[in-house]
């Protein structure tokens, strides 16, 4: 099933607004229709609902920056736009099975910096 | 097969301030914030629907691509503003540019309306100019 407009708008408003506090109420809007039936119809052509797409936004772009960012877990949090670091690793646990620091020691990678910064600014490390 | 641009470079006339400017007043994403030892700061942000493209916020100092005849010329022409960056996309551009205005970012006039959309230009008061643009559907 192809999305509407409205739904195709509600999901780039979730990937432009993930981590600023978005309601379904909010998205609902932007699709022109009722709570219940933006739900309803956002599941039937995304396969998950307008809540589960944003918490998969903000715990995704939560993995990116705990692997290669060096940014406290309490920023990342922040970032990813969840308030309390408390419910941040509750839901980050719940959903990849382990804390946000474990996650981040078994899979940090050093930081990418391509060659040619590298050449231009003479950085040896 | 290049595929697509991963990392751009923008001149500031300060990495601490651009920072401020591109994450708290943009919204932007802190992608990257890291110090080597040499004191090379490498610092990256990204917007918010282009998470793979890492724009990197560059003080120009005197280095192997620089001399530091050229870097001061950089740093002029930055204090000067006189450097074009790019153009960025929204989908209300004048809602964003009353937003963003609020926050005390500089345009250089109200949006106007363009054969392909609604564009206000912005500064970003460290040396460079955007169009911020809605453009028309085609």
């Amino acid at each position: 099933m192809a999305p509407s407009p409205g739904l195709r708008a509600a999901r780039a408003q979730i990937d432009r607004e993930y981590a600023q506090g978005l309601t379904v109420a909010q998205l609902a809007k932007t699709a022109g229709g009722s709570t219940f039936h933006f739900i309803r119809a956002f599941r039937q052509v995304y396969g998950l609902t307008p809540g589960q797409c944003v918490r998969a936004r903000r715990l995704g772009r939560a993995r990116e920056l705990l692997t290669t960012t060096a940014l406290p877990v309490t920023e990342v949090c922040h970032q990813v736009g969840y308030l309390g670091v408390a419910t941040f690793s509750r839901v980050f646990r719940a959903y990849t099975g382990e804390s946000p620091s474990q996650f981040r020691k078994r899979t940090r990678r050093p930081t990418y910096i391509p060659s040619c910064f590298l050449r231009m600014y003479r950085v040896d490390d | 097969m290049i595929t697509k641009l991963s990392h751009v470079t923008l001149f500031v006339t300060s990495q601490d301030a651009a920072k401020d400017f591109y994450v708290n007043k943009l919204g932007f994403t802190l992608h990257t914030d890291q110090t080597m030892d040499s004191g090379f700061r490498w610092l990256t942000v990204v917007a918010p629907a282009q998470p793979d493209l890492e724009i990197v916020l560059v003080e120009p100092k005197e280095s192997p691509m620089l001399d530091a005849e050229s870097a001061a010329a950089v740093r002029m022409l930055l204090k000067k503003g006189v450097l074009g960056a790019g153009a960025f996309e929204t989908p209300d551009c004048r809602k964003t540019y009353e937003t963003l205005k609020a926050k005390g970012v500089q345009f250089a006039g109200a949006p106007e309306e363009r054969f392909y959309g609604t564009e206000a230009v912005m500064r970003d008061g460290l040396g460079n100019w955007f169009s911020v643009t809605t453009q028309k559907p085609h």
